[in-house]
């Protein structure tokens, strides 16, 4: 399914257009490619509903109207839908899994980049369908906020999309429409997939939090859950060096990755022009600035500093101000000297606080330049926000902005402050004393061949710290947890080991929990679902497709807390749901899981199966008994290495060349390396996924509107 | 209502290497680099679709930010070759040939991208750490107490920019000017105590004259209107010898009011013009440097005529409009302090110091000749490049440029590599002995079978090698001999039999190798697949005299370019979506 045809594909996704006058809209989606999984010729060339706004021209419209009552509207819409998320799976498919190969992204104004991020991707892609604008957002979200699982959105939600589509088909009789297939697959996310990931994956997961030192971060996990992350996202490669970096930065700063996660873009640097090899790691705080007066060369020491906002000589005459000459005023002579005198003092109030650095964040004239540079102080102009923060944060010193309030307390020490020329940019590396509370600072060098590889690496490890922040963030499930009666509640920091051991083992629990159905202790809200549901209707916007459904899963996301209220409030509720639903909907979203692995191993069928036998065999032996979890986690460990050994073999060996050579080694090598993911963020990705398929799924027409009439933007409609 | 125009959609294109049109255009491009290589590389003139300047060059610089490519895949190749020129000046064509050739390599050898990207990093590594190693066949170290080498390296660098029309002797002139200037700019003295800062090189270029006339001044020349060099200027050089005192302003002393912001200045009925005020601070700032003895006024913008009269009466040099590019090298030169307040008094610690000043005529110019006051100060030179036209003095220009770099690039390391395509051939004896001999570990190690990673390794090996017969254009054959594996060039016409030895050259490309000293020598075409069933043996120093290399070429730059270009390779090959914004 992976190998490419040389084939273009061209997205011309229907725009829901305000320019192109309301005929000749035909296909949603006209792709060109002959290996895409669903859009039959049969599909396409079947019209979606559309519904023209009044224009004056008549028949058009009433064709079209014609065309979508003879549909089944809630088949054809689920198709469509399908049709098009599976147009953005393709796409996304190259990049996705250990094989997957880098997407290269030129812009209008003529820049190349390189990506593997499946955001980026997708956006860069400029679809015009308003669904597909709409899973884009979608996506766009869930990333921003976790930054991880991009990719593996788009393939779950298609698969789910391909789920439902079986279900209706096979069950149409019984009333199972699609939309209530997805509210019921989200109300099951929202209330029992904690539970199940709890019972299920959690015990088969090792924990980021050192065994021996509670509340410090195991930093032997925390390398292998940010190798394993960016090796999603760049090249092999690169992703070896860069992950080591970043561990070693976390390090350093003694794992304050919040910390890092906000100050990253004053401790990076980007350097285009070396081999990726030249990236490291610098002492101190690199300033990108340079000293606009030379630098004195003197012996080391340490150095005082001031940090200053504004500049230190005034403009003489601000704009509109009127400066009278003559009488009271004297000449422009005076006005001149005192202009000198005042630069003067101010180098008197720098010599006596025996300050030789400043750090202006504006321009400074010339004359305070010179003046300046006479008392041996080296300035740096144009220190942009982001570094004077953090100068002041590392220094403890404020900035100034007030020349006549200037004090001690505004004076930093820096231990050294070197120039450092990185490829074509000369900054400046200051040093700062040891402090207790934080670890030694450190930037991070970038280096990379263009712009576009340099970007890229900062990119990932941008995201690769927002996902650790995702990993130990907030426990968004704690009422959820607490609800259980059980001891080993579900770790916020546990981690699985990658190669779709998470997939595997939850397809397993749902299926298991779908026997088991009767004796589980179950939680269903048609209530809850449905309030959630009313909410989101009557918020209904009436401005455009995109807007009302970009909307909706922060929407929902922020009533999630409040829906958990009451739900513990009113435990005792009848369950109102038909039990028959329950089981359809874990297998379906078990079923839909496997579609993940699937695709990591999809150059090898034959590591697909032993990697799935393998989780299987993990299961069987020790249960999912949550009785003895120190044994299950020792031995789940042991297994998921070997699981990730496959993995890396399989990335390595590839398709073609399964030869015993490959498996000795793989089974040898002891799989220390072997990369983890976050529970937690697989958890979210798949609430997010649920989350957008049942806003995709609730809409059933997009109307095509002119911009003339700006009043009639109306373009979608709910069907309730 | 605003403009809200349509964004079109991207255009996508899967695998992108697999298209026909993209290997054609890539192949283009290896061809348009491959001719340019090397001393006897074939020029290029570039010119656009609306007439004007028409580009003649051969140089990787010029002819790459000239040619610009629709081609995603190709912007990529060409922006990394361009950064890495930027940094090291240095092997872009060498780097693109590589490129290209590795990637070509992996597409007829039918690999898949992933197994030959592991493969060609791993290779890289072998190479990286062999020619790090002490005992490299290909490495020689860069001797300071002979310019000999410097001068062989600045040479390499402007000998193989055919667009500057060079004769031989024209070329050792030009590379030993470049040597003479590089060692200007080297402070001498104790080092170890104090951060070594280089002096500079100040280029200036006269059209017209012959190249022999290119010279290096130590100090500065400085551009000086006619009119503006005073009857009196010439006398200064009979006043003796002495450093003369020097004042440098950067601000403008026209005594205009501009630089007082945007408000509007109010004078009142009787109160003194304010420009009289200020060109009475500007005689009283004159005042002051008549008494402090300064003989050079200089200042970067304008000075008022009343206060340039003033100077010049009492014997002063004065020159203005000097241009924000000559403050540094003056400032670097002088040890002056540039000012730039007038309104208060100049700080004498502000005073820099000339050893004196003349009047030079360079070409039909005439210019200030600033000497640089004492060593060891950083010290600033000045280099006169003559030639006949302005197209091949640009092109003399930037090679010069280049060529300093490249000797600057020896201070941090001073080492030089083999030239003339010996580097590369022995690497790849090298690399292809070290990698059949131990291919079973690598393959293991790497996870891909033992037929796959010969097949990646013998690749690498001919791109390599490609890279040295890319230094041929007119039809020659290219020898390598069993040995040593030296790149030996033979010239058209010399019809060649295998072990013919008449034929041969009498030494190899670099020249480090002799025929008359090591008798016994086999050589087999290159690229063709020789026996060899040893590592190519180091040359030994045991002959004497040692043979004068002829081609040197920097090892820093070549070490980068040499993981560029795999680095990208690999790069291309693993791109397998292509997204193109087209708005």
């Amino acid at each position: 399914m992976t190998d490419g045809g040389n084939t273009i594909i061209n997205l011309i996704v229907e725009k829901y257009s305000y320019i192109l006058p309301p005929v000749a809209r035909g296909r949603h989606a006209d792709c060109k490619r002959s290996d895409l999984p669903t859009p039959s010729e049969e599909e396409v060339s079947r019209k979606p509903k559309e519904v023209f706004p009044q224009q004056g021209s008549l028949s058009p419209s009433l064709r079209s109207w014609g065309m979508g009552m003879r549909l089944q509207p809630q088949c054809l819409q689920l198709d469509s839908v399908l049709q098009t998320v599976s147009v953005l799976e393709a796409v996304i498919r190259r990049s996705f899994g250990p094989d997957g190969g880098q997407v290269l992204f030129t812009r209008d104004t003529g820049q190349t980049l390189l990506t593997r991020h499946g955001t980026r991707i997708l956006t860069a892609l400029r679809v015009e369908h308003p669904l597909a604008r709409m899973v884009v957002e979608c996506v766009r979200r869930h990333s921003s906020v976790t930054g991880d699982g991009s990719k593996t959105f788009v393939l779950l939600l298609a698969s789910l999309l391909r789920e439902i589509q079986k279900h209706t088909r096979k069950a149409r009789q019984e009333g199972a429409g699609a939309k209530r297939l997805a509210e019921a697959l989200l109300a099951f996310g929202l209330d029992e997939l904690s539970d199940v990931i709890t019972v299920g994956v959690a015990p088969h997961g090792s924990s980021l939090s050192d065994p021996h030192n509670p509340g410090q971060t195991d930093t032997h996990t925390l390398c292998r859950l940010l190798s394993a992350f960016l090796h999603t996202r760049l090249s092999p490669t690169h992703a070896e060096i860069i992950s080591q970096l970043t561990c070693e930065l976390l390090s350093h700063w003694s794992c304050h990755g919040d910390f890092i996660n906000e100050h990253f873009p004053a401790l990076h640097t980007a350097v285009s022009g070396f081999p990726i090899g030249c990236s490291r790691l610098l002492e101190g705080q690199v300033i990108h600035a340079d000293f606009s007066t030379p630098l004195p060369l003197r012996d080391h020491g340490p150095i005082r500093a001031l940090a200053v906002t504004e500049p230190l000589e005034p403009s003489l005459l601000i704009g509109g101000t009127v400066l009278e000459l003559g009488g009271a005023n004297r000449g422009i002579e005076s006005v001149c000297v005192r202009l000198g005198r005042r630069l003067d003092s101010v180098c008197v109030i720098l010599q006596h606080l025996g300050v030789s650095l400043l750090l202006s964040s504006v321009r400074q004239s010339e004359a305070v330049l010179a003046a300046v540079g006479r008392y041996g102080v080296c300035v740096l102009e144009c220190v942009c926000e982001e570094d004077l923060t953090l100068f002041s944060v590392l220094s403890g010193a404020q900035p100034v902005s007030d020349w006549a309030v200037i004090g001690q307390e505004h004076v930093a020490t820096v231990t050294f402050c070197r120039p450092l020329v990185l490829g074509a940019h000369r900054f400046v590396n200051v040093g700062f004393p040891k402090a207790e509370d934080r670890g030694r600072p450190h930037s991070l060098v970038v280096c990379g061949l263009t712009e576009g590889q340099t970007e890229q690496s900062v990119c990932a490890v941008r995201d690769a710290l927002l996902m650790l922040h995702t990993s130990w963030g907030p426990k968004h499930r704690t009422r959820a947890t607490e609800r259980t009666a059980r001891t080993d509640v579900m770790e916020p920091y546990c981690a699985i080991s990658v190669g779709g051991t998470f997939e595997f083992l939850l397809h397993h629990t749902l299926l298991q929990r779908k026997h088991r159905h009767t004796h589980s202790v179950t939680h269903r809200h048609i209530h809850s679902v449905t309030h959630r549901h009313t909410h989101s209707v009557t918020h209904r916007h009436t401005h455009s497709v995109t807007h009302r459904h970009a909307n909706t899963p922060s929407h929902t996301d922020t009533h999630a807390p409040s829906h958990t209220d009451t739900h513990t409030s009113s435990n005792t509720d009848t369950h109102t749901l038909s039990h028959l639903d329950n089981p359809a909907v874990s297998e379906m979203l078990a079923e839909a899981l496997l579609s993940v692995p699937r695709q990591i191993y999809s150059h090898n069928p034959r590591r697909y199966l032993e990697a799935h036998a393998h989780t299987l065999s993990c299961i069987r032996n020790h249960g999912n008994s949550p009785d003895s979890p120190e044994m299950s986690a020792v031995l789940a460990a042991d297994g998921s290495n070997m699981v990730q050994a496959d993995t890396g073999s399989g990335s390595m060996s590839g398709s073609g060349s399964g030869s015993g050579v490959n498996e000795v080694t793989v089974w040898s090598s002891s799989g220390s390396s072997s990369g983890v993911e976050s529970v937690s963020c697989k958890y979210q990705l798949v609430l997010a996924v649920l989350q957008c398929l049942r806003s995709l799924l609730s809409v059933d027409t997009v109307l095509h509107a002119n911009t003339s009439h700006t009043c009639q933007r109306e373009e979608e409609e709910d069907d309730d | 209502m605003s403009r809200v125009t349509k964004k079109a959609s991207s255009v996508c294109t899967d695998s992108p290497l697999s298209m026909s049109e993209v290997c054609q255009k890539m192949t283009l491009m290896r061809q348009i680099l491959t001719s340019c290589f090397g001393p006897n590389g074939r020029l290029k003139q570039v010119h656009n679709n609306v007439g004007g300047h028409v580009l003649t060059t051969s140089t990787s610089t010029s002819l790459l930010q000239a040619v610009s490519s629709s081609e995603p895949l190709l912007k990529l190749i060409t922006a990394s070759i361009l950064n890495h020129l930027s940094r090291f000046s240095d092997c872009g064509l060498y780097t693109g040939i590589l490129c290209f050739s590795l990637i070509d390599h992996v597409q007829k050898s039918g690999l898949r991208p992933s197994v030959a990207i592991k493969i060609n990093k791993q290779l890289l590594e072998v190479c990286t750490s062999f020619l790090n190693q002490e005992d490299c066949g290909c490495k020689v170290n860069v001797d300071f107490n002979s310019c000999q080498s410097l001068v062989t390296l600045a040479r390499s660098v402007i000998s193989s920019k055919p667009a500057c029309v060079l004769t031989e002797g024209e070329q050792q002139h030009i590379s030993t000017l470049a040597v003479h200037a590089f060692l200007l700019t080297v402070p001498c003295g104790d080092t170890l105590s104090s951060p070594v800062r280089l002096g500079r090189t100040v280029t200036v270029s006269i059209e017209g004259q012959f190249v022999l006339d290119s010279t290096v001044f130590p100090g500065l020349l400085v551009n000086v209107p006619d009119m503006q060099l005073h009857p009196t200027d010439s006398e200064r050089i009979r006043r003796g010898p002495g450093p003369f005192r020097l004042a440098l302003f950067t601000v403008s002393l026209s005594g205009d009011l501009s630089e007082f912001g945007e408000g509007f200045l109010e004078v009142h009925c009787g109160a003194p013009d304010p420009e009289d005020l200020i060109l009475d601070q500007l005689l009283k700032l004159g005042e002051q440097a008549v008494t402090d003895q300064v003989e050079v006024f200089m200042c970067q913008r304008v000075i008022h005529p009343v206060l340039q009269h003033y100077l010049r009466r009492h014997g002063l040099l004065v020159v203005e409009r000097l241009g924000i590019a000559l403050i540094q090298p003056i400032v670097q030169m002088t040890g002056a302090q540039a000012v730039a307040l007038y309104q208060t008094p100049i700080p004498p610690e502000a005073y820099g110091q000339v050893k004196g000043c003349f009047v030079r005529t360079v070409g039909s110019r005439k210019m200030l000749h600033l000497l640089p006051p004492r060593e060891p100060v950083p010290a600033v030179c000045t280099m006169v490049l003559c030639h006949r036209n302005d197209t091949m003095l640009n092109e003399l220009k930037a090679a010069c440029q280049r060529a300093e770099h490249v000797l600057r690039l020896t201070l941090r390391d001073p080492v030089g590599l083999l030239g003339g395509g010996c580097t590369e051939t022995h690497m790849a004896a090298y690399v292809s002995n070290k990698g059949t001999t131990e291919a079973a570990e690598a393959a293991l190690s790497l996870g891909v079978s033992q037929s796959h990673y010969l097949l990646g390794l013998n690749g690498f090996c001919s791109s390599l090698e490609t890279v040295a017969l890319a230094l041929e254009h007119d039809g020659g054959t290219n020898l390598v001999d069993l040995t040593y594996a030296h790149h030996w060039p033979v010239p058209q016409g010399e019809g060649l039999q295998r072990g013919d030895e008449g034929e041969v050259p009498a030494t190899c490309g670099c020249g480090l190798v002799e025929r008359s000293s090591r008798p016994g020598l086999e050589w087999t075409p290159l690229n063709t697949r020789y026996p060899l069933r040893h590592a190519p043996l180091v040359v030994g120093k045991d002959t004497t005299p040692t043979p004068q290399l002829r081609v040197l070429d920097s090892f820093t730059a070549k070490l980068n370019a040499l993981q560029v270009a795999v680095e990208m390779a690999n790069l291309v090959l693993d791109i397998g979506y292509v997204i193109q914004d087209v708005n």
